[in-house]
């Protein structure tokens, strides 16, 4: 806050200083002044008006931002110029004047829906995104760029893969089946993601966060709308820009897991409890053979809960303890010790280049651009490279007919998708394989001619391994849009559009398997598999917008109509795989032709895909009464396929009004000169989602076959009443500004109330089926945006600015079909035991689990239990014994049922406020930004844990570090909080995998510097950028808080892909 | 101006015009077919019924794996697995509503009712040129239909009938019966009326009046086994129906009429129906899910044992096991075959253990000791079923051989071998009819038919003046080794009345040092509790309909 005051009391003097200036000055001979006018970029300002207040006396400047004039020295000159503040200067010679860009963007348009308004105009809730945030920043994906900057728009990285989809929220979650992904409108076209989009092509991001303004696209809108803006060719000579970047990418974190001699000296630990489990008569000195011989055993067993049979090599490696302990038979052979994570993350490169040419003169305007993007991720094959072509041109034809194409060609060659996050992959696999193998093995375990370690698991896999099965996939995707623009008189124009994005994918997977896991007995090729799967899709839109604008005095009237058609999905998927392969040198081709043996075909299937038709027509009208009085409604009709035949169309109605009060004669009469803006805002509309799948609404027969003859039963249970989910929403809003609007605050408070919503009801399983899709249940999101905007400090060295952002959004479900009771719940998601919750008056997902307490830790603690309660603790039936886990007991009967009965609410996957705050210096030429961002109030399932972190895992995996504090004994009772190793009375996911996933991050600092060029090149820069630089947060199980990636569950992180921590170098030069 | 104004009118009003076309929104999914129209004709009709029987497979594991052989005596399952498995929480007993298998199993019934409904509703309607072929028809879904409701009754106790398709509103308010009832008032109808409508085996067939005996659907066999299997139940605990056992008599003595070709002459011939050649399965079992081939192949191969991926076995590893199910023949029966030589144990239903190959270990079998018969005795107490398995030793001895490389190397399509489950077996038949002789004092007769099947497998006949209470055992053992892992035990014990305490020996007998295994609560046994739970999916989907059974 400091900052502000002083930036207050700054403008404060130099009013003062002005207003005495102006008193004080004395008639004086005229002398001639000259100088420059510049903006903050050292870009010279053409056309600003240079006078003497209150009189004729003025020029202008000229081309390159000079003027001449001739007044008394010490005259008090202003500075004027369109979409600049206004600056008062002392007249001199040689004078070099910076003009600051107008923080208010007077003249700023946003692009909403079908048109774009004034921002001083908008009467609903946008937030914008200028490229500012965008170009410094490497990303595979533009979203990424959205994470901190806009209030109500939350992004999560929820895969750090490269090229994965980010989770982009606006303004909460509400929907259980339809999606909650927001509709991306890309120049006009409505797509359902950004991907292979150039960032560096993007001019701006609008995202329609209410429903007034995202009504407009009607059955699409309720998870609001991102409207994708590309770059314009700007008027004058050609524009040419390289920006390019290379960068590292580190591991951002590394996870604690047991080191070698750790998880030898727990396995040994281990492997004594459990034989003494099993033959209590036995001693811990007993050698591997006598414990077998003791137990009956025919062979040693080495790996799962009942090991007990070590490797005598382990004892050199630890404690004179340990060893004097035991016996065994060291044949004095060393072990390879092992760092899976330092292995697998190695550092990874990435590069960058962009190449644009732009330009228009009278009757055309053009931008064309090259792309290539090359990341590395840092997990082994798993690598993301993009090409970009854009050609946007747009020509007059003549006085009022405009034509013009968008082309944009992407093609992304991603390697290894999915291979390294989640269940089973080598995410996985890195953190649960044992330290350590056989001699000379190292981390070629498995890998010929290696077998598995006999102490580990089939995870163990050296990188080879994943670059030989990894997935190759190749895209292309293709958005081409053209249109004829009609402007027949003025105020009105008239738009038609046709556009087709062409979409396919073709993902190859050579699994050479000859050289792992002793395939190599049976021959090369033999072992191994291709899948070849194909898919394309097209899909169209046929558009047609009248718009018309007009101002009759006071008065402004803005109108626009139009229809769409859109055709969609229209295309085939294929899949193909073989088997039983000649070799593994061939990876692409089996045309049978091609080799000795003929590869067993395992499948080959061809599907067409069902069609998607959208038919729409939506219409607005503004009004705007002296820049005081403003009203919108709109209103929108669509039709669907998808949905059932009895609720086929729907309607999509919006209304809101805005009064610009700091227009008002009183308000500027006021005497508030510090006070600039102040604007009240309100809206309501209503909108819908669309997300269902294509057989929901109709019946269909699955057919299958019976010994060997064709059947067909009941496959979707179709239900024709099915509709949309339709969500209505309000927004009131107040945006400030003061001091010459170098302040500026927006806040928001919104209601989303999202009924009718598409939901797979149980039904009793009499009816045939357990689930159906119906319109039941609502869900309740409110909230609470502030923007806040500060010119810190502004002169023409330096200046400071500064973005903040707080978004607060709850949930609440309203209601659950057609039960209402208050309390109830239903178990929406499990997954391996992992449960979330609905229950009406409360948020979604909530998890749903025993609540793990720590552990038993002596009898004495279980007989004083007895005592108070008068029941003997238990976990399903069985009594507790010391070192079992203890658990909250909810129905108090003494015995812990891993069930409904005892499981409670024990967190929340949403978190309550997130936040982003950027900060933007600048000093001479060197610049320097810094984003933060940060969330809190929410929770984070590290199912993980169960792969990890749980007892009874045996020595085949390794275990988080912190069971280094386990019970063991009475009298070894590590921290009170992880239970025996052994204990069998643990549920398989309990809270004890719960966390925090507040966080605090350093996203992104940037360091910038432009060098000073004269002619040729007309600007330069260079700039090293760090991302992730640095995150608190007390997450144990996983390497991010943002991270979740069990489908369609919410806040539950398994496995993830490591985050990365990226350094990048950068250079943008303009010709 | 004017004029503009009208010409965006035309233009809007041409594009509002486009969309007034309801049709043109109506796309159903282009890769299914629509019921709509379905079901007419005789061909259809039959690809209706087979999708009665379809849905059989799905059906298999958890109700004759899981919660029956699982549940008996024939299987010790580790109490004590890294993990929580649901064949240790079933066989302990420490199962609830939750476990997913329960709500697989009680869904899987009434999608197969469903299915049969949705035929019946259609059949009298539809056109054949032989009445013979619709009887026929109406014959197997109904024997399906009274499968499903007589496993959910004596499975789940009290559920709901359905005899009908069902709207959404009734099914929310349709209750449960008495499980007396569903057997009484739907299954027996429903068989006695199939019985009446079905042909035998020779005679039955297809919508084109060609012959289907190979394809081990439903005959009049199936139906009479079926109902004398019913008959039994409800002689038996809990329903105690002192009248059903005339009935029952009725329907053995005509199946093993009617029936006797389906007795394997050898022991070699009687192995091969366990194999993957459908014609050999199906001449000797009355009843069976066909298993055609490895796309819908048998899903208790990869349950029913730890891995045993070991190229001694079978010839490649198209067997991989569970090695997360630990589920082992139970000592005592081990012992049992394995001291008698019996040729369907050791080698055939189960293995004890493999040698190291390469570097893949051997298998750590474990020897302890058990109570058996008064005497201790030293048994493999971990050995693996195989019995759902047909490894390589086994397809050598009986001659069926099978290209297991054509199962594809994927995890879900390896472990699914074409072998059929059979549901009716004319032993079992035999053996119910011999219990029936012991109740009545005809120990010789009842011998008799034990000894059939002991003198066929090679081992010691029992002798035919036993005392009536070591007849019954011997029949009750006979039942165990011949119909091991054919999902019958379980409800043997059920029905005699025993599971108690048959149950609490077998953990007894599993103590060490005098001590339960570890997780093994004797607690758990409870009156009531040989009915499963109500699944928490359907008490959850109509809050307050369904009346949870005792016990649970």
């Amino acid at each position: 806050m400091r900052s502000f005051f002083s930036v207050g009391q700054k403008a404060f003097y130099a009013l003062l200083t002005t207003v005495a200036l102006l008193l004080a000055s004395v008639p004086a001979s005229a002398q001639t002044t000259s100088g420059k006018v510049l903006d903050t970029n050292g870009v010279p300002v053409i056309g600003a008006a240079v006078m003497v207040p209150g009189t004729t006396t003025g020029v202008t400047t000229d081309i390159d931002g000079n003027f001449e004039l001739r007044v008394a020295p010490g005259t008090v000159l202003e500075v004027s110029c369109i979409g600049y503040v206004s600056k008062h200067v002392t007249a001199a010679a040689n004078m070099s004047i910076v003009l600051e860009e107008d923080a208010e963007m007077l003249e700023e348009t946003v692009v909403i829906g079908y048109g774009s308004v004034k921002k001083t105009d908008l009467t609903s809730a946008v937030s914008k995104m200028d490229n500012k945030g965008i170009e410094d920043r490497p990303m595979a994906r533009a979203e990424q760029a959205l994470q901190g900057q806009l209030a109500g728009v939350s992004v999560r990285v929820t895969s750090a893969e490269p090229g994965a989809d980010p989770e982009i929220r606006v303004r909460g979650a509400a929907s259980i089946s339809a999606g909650n992904n927001p509709l991306y409108v890309i120049d006009g076209v409505p797509q359902s993601s950004m991907t292979g989009i150039n960032p560096n092509d993007i001019a701006s991001i609008e995202v329609l966060k209410d429903a007034a303004s995202s009504a407009i696209y009607g059955s699409r809108g309720s998870n609001g709308v991102v409207i994708v803006t590309t770059k314009q060719g700007q008027k004058g000579k050609p524009k040419v820009s390289y920006s390019g970047t290379v960068g590292l990418s580190t591991l951002e974190k590394r996870m604690d897991v047991f080191s070698a001699t750790e998880w030898m000296e727990f396995a040994i630990k281990y492997m004594d409890h459990r034989y003494l489990q099993l033959y209590p008569k036995g001693n811990i000195s007993d050698d591997n053979e006598t414990r077998m011989k003791n137990l009956g055993y025919s062979a040693p067993v080495r790996t799962g809960g009942n090991a007990i049979n070590f490797d005598d090599r382990w004892f050199k490696y630890l404690s004179k303890d340990i060893q004097a302990a035991h016996t065994y038979h060291d044949d004095g052979t060393e072990l390879s010790l092992l760092d899976w994570q330092s292995y697998a993350y190695s550092p990874a490169w990435q590069q960058s280049h962009n190449v644009s040419i732009s330009g228009a003169n009278d009757a055309t305007k053009y931008m064309f651009s090259l792309g290539y993007l090359d990341q590395d991720g840092l997990s082994p094959a798993s690598s993301y490279k993009r090409i970009n072509l854009r050609t946007n041109v747009e020509s007059k034809l003549n006085k009022w007919l405009t034509v013009g194409l968008n082309l944009a060609p992407s093609f992304i060659i991603n390697v290894g998708a999915g291979r390294g996050n989640g269940k089973d992959t080598r995410a996985h696999h890195v953190l649960t394989s044992p330290p350590v193998s056989d001699t000379g093995v190292g981390y070629n375990t498995q890998y010929y001619p290696n077998t598995t370690y006999l102490w580990g698991g089939t995870g163990m896999r050296p990188k080879v391994y994943y670059e030989d099965t990894a997935p190759v996939s190749h895209q292309l995707r293709l958005q081409a849009s053209t249109f004829l623009r009609a402007n027949p008189f003025d105020g009105f124009q008239i738009e038609a559009t046709a556009s087709a994005t062409y979409y396919n994918n073709n993902t190859n997977t050579f699994s050479a398997e000859t050289l792992t896991n002793q395939n190599w007995l049976k021959g090369e090729g033999v072992s191994s598999s291709e899948t070849h799967s194909t898919e394309y899709s097209i899909n169209t839109l046929l558009q047609v917008v009248a718009n018309y604008n007009k101002t009759f005095g006071k008065h402004n009237v803005a109108a626009m109509l139009g229809a769409s058609s859109e055709l969609g999905n229209i295309g085939y998927s294929t899949t193909q795989s073989y088997g039983n392969l000649a070799n593994d040198v061939i990876r692409g081709t089996f045309t049978g032709s091609n080799s000795t043996t003929t590869p067993t075909v395992k499948s080959s299937n061809v599907a067409e895909k069902t069609n998607t038709k959208l038919l729409s027509a939506f219409g607005r009208l503004s009004y705007n009464y002296d820049n005081r009085y403003m009203v919108s409604a709109s209103l929108r009709r669509d039709g669907y396929s998808r949905f059932g035949s009895q609720n086929k169309w729907g309607w999509f109605p919006s209304a809101s009004a805005g009064w610009m009060i700091s227009n008002e004669p009183f308000f500027k009469n006021g005497g508030l000169g510090w006070w600039n803006t102040l604007k009240l805002r309100v809206s309501y509309g209503q909108t819908g989602n669309y997300g269902i799948g294509e057989a929901a609404a109709y019946s269909t027969l699955t057919a299958d076959s019976y010994a060997n003859t064709l059947a067909y039963y009941a496959g979707s249970f179709g239900n024709n009443a099915l509709g949309w989910e339709k969500t209505h929403s309000w927004d009131v809003a107040v945006d400030l500004g003061f001091l010459n609007n170098r302040i500026q605050l927006s806040v928001d408070w919104y209601t989303k109330t999202t009924t009718d919503l598409l939901y797979q009801v149980p039904v009793p399983s009499v009816f045939g089926t357990t689930t159906v899709t119906d319109n039941l249940g609502s869900v309740l999101n409110h909230g609470l945006e502030i923007e806040l905007n500060t010119q810190n400090i502004s002169n023409r060295d330096f200046t400071w600015s500064t973005s903040f952002n707080v978004s607060y959004n709850r949930n609440k479900v309203l209601q659950l079909g057609d039960n209402t009771t208050v309390g109830d719940y239903v178990i929406t998601r499990s997954n391996m035991q992992m449960n979330q919750i609905l229950r009406i008056g409360y948020p979604m997902y909530e998890f749903f689990e025993l609540k793990y307490l720590g552990v038993w830790k002596t009898q004495a603690e279980i007989d004083e239990y007895i005592a108070k309660t008068g029941l003997v603790p238990k976990f399903k039936g069985a009594a507790v014994v010391p070192g079992d886990p203890k658990y909250e007991d909810v129905d108090g009967d003494g015995n812990v049922n891993d069930d409904a009965r005892d499981w409670q609410v024990c967190g929340d996957p949403a978190p309550k406020f997130v936040f982003g705050m950027t900060n933007r210096f600048q000093w001479k030429n060197f610049d320097a930004s810094i984003l933060f961002t940060a969330q809190t109030g929410g929770q984070i399932l590290g199912g993980f844990g169960r792969a990890v972190d749980r007892p009874r895992m045996g020595t085949q995996q390794n275990a988080m570090g912190h069971w280094r504090n386990a019970w063991w004994s009475e009298t070894e009772q590590g921290d009170g909080w992880l239970p025996y190793p052994l204990t069998t009375k643990e549920s398989n996911v309990d809270s004890r995998f719960l966390y925090s996933s507040d966080y605090f991050r350093i996203k992104n600092l940037t360091l910038g510097y432009k060098i000073p060029f004269k002619n040729f090149i007309s600007s330069a820069r260079i700039y090293l950028s760090i991302e992730n630089l640095l995150i608190l947060d007390s997450y144990y199980l996983g390497y991010s808080p943002e991270a979740s990636n069990q489908g369609g569950f919410v806040g539950i992180d398994y496995g993830a892909y490591p985050s990365a921590r990226t350094f990048t170098l950068g250079l943008n030069i303009n010709f | 101006m004017f004029k503009n104004i009208k010409h965006i009118l035309m233009i809007a009003g041409a594009a509002l015009l486009a969309f007034s076309c309801q049709d043109y929104l109506n796309q159903p999914p282009v890769g299914s077919l629509s019921p709509d129209g379905f079901y007419t004709t005789a061909a259809h009709l039959e690809s209706g019924v087979l999708g009665v029987y379809a849905k059989l497979p799905a059906i298999e594991n958890p109700q004759y794996l899981l919660f029956s052989e699982d549940r008996s005596d024939n299987f010790w399952a580790d109490p004590d697995p890294n993990g929580v498995r649901s064949c240790s929480e079933v066989a302990f007993l420490r199962i609830n509503g939750s476990l997913s298998e329960l709500g697989t199993l009680w869904a899987g019934w009434y999608s197969l009712i469903y299915n049969a409904n949705t035929v019946l509703a259609n059949i009298d309607a539809a056109e054949f040129s032989d009445a013979a072929i619709k009887n026929q028809f109406k014959g197997e879904v109904l024997f399906l239909r009274a499968l499903a409701h007589f496993e959910l009754a004596r499975t789940f106790g009290n559920v709901p009938i359905v005899d009908h398709i069902l709207s959404p509103s009734e099914s929310k308010e349709l209750t449960q019966s008495p499980a007396a009832d569903v057997i009484n008032n739907r299954v027996i109808p429903d068989l006695v009326e199939a019985e009446g409508l079905l042909p035998f085996r020779a005679s039955m067939k297809g919508a084109t009046g060609s012959s289907v005996a190979s394809q081990g659907r439903a005959d009049k066999l199936a139906a009479q086994a079926l109902l004398a299997r019913v008959y039994m139940t409800l002689k038996g605990y809990p329903f105690n129906d002192a009248s059903a056992k005339a009935k029952a008599l009725t329907y053995l003595d005509q199946v093993i009429q009617n029936g006797a070709a389906y007795f394997a002459p050898t022991i070699a011939e009687w192995k091969k129906q366990f194999m993957t050649d459908q014609a050999q399965s199906n001449k000797y079992q009355i009843f069976a899910i066909q298993h055609a081939d490895t796309g819908h192949g048998n899903t208790l191969t990869f349950e029913e044992g730890v891995g045993i991926a070991n190229l001694n076995i079978v010839t490649d590893e198209y067997h991989s096991g569970n090695g997360m199910t630990s589920l082992y023949p139970e000592a005592t029966l081990h012992y049992e075959f394995v001291s008698n030589n019996d040729p369907r144990g050791l080698g055939f239903y189960f293995l004890d253990g493999y040698d190291a190959y390469g570097k893949t270990p051997a298998y750590a079998s474990r020897t302890t000791t058990f109570q058996y018969e008064g005497k201790s005795i030293q048994t493999i107490e971990n050995a693996i079923n195989i019995k759902w398995c047909p490894t390589a030793p086994k397809r050598n001895e009986t001659g069926i051989a099978f290209d297991e490389t054509s199962m594809g190397t994927s995890t879900g399509s390896r472990n699914k071998w074409p072998l059929n489950f059979p549901i009716l077996r004319y032993e079992d038949m035999m053996l119910l009819r011999a219990e029936l002789y012991v109740e009545d004092g005809n120990v010789a007769s009842a011998m008799g038919l034990v000894n059939q099947i002991r003198k066929r497998a090679g081992v010691p006949e029992r002798i035919l003046n036993a005392s009536a209470a070591d007849a019954m055992k011997y029949v009750k053992l006979e039942r165990k080794l011949e119909l091991y892992l054919e999902g019958v035990r379980w409800f043997d014990e059920v029905r005699y009345g025993e599971w108690k305490e048959c149950t609490l020996a077998m953990w007894d007998n599993y103590k060490v040092d005098g001590k339960y295994r570890t997780n093994v609560a004797p607690g758990n046994i409870q009156d009531g509790r040989h009915f499963l739970p109500i699944p928490l999916s359907e008490t959850n989907a109509a809050p307050g309909l369904y009346t949870q059974n005792t016990g649970w």
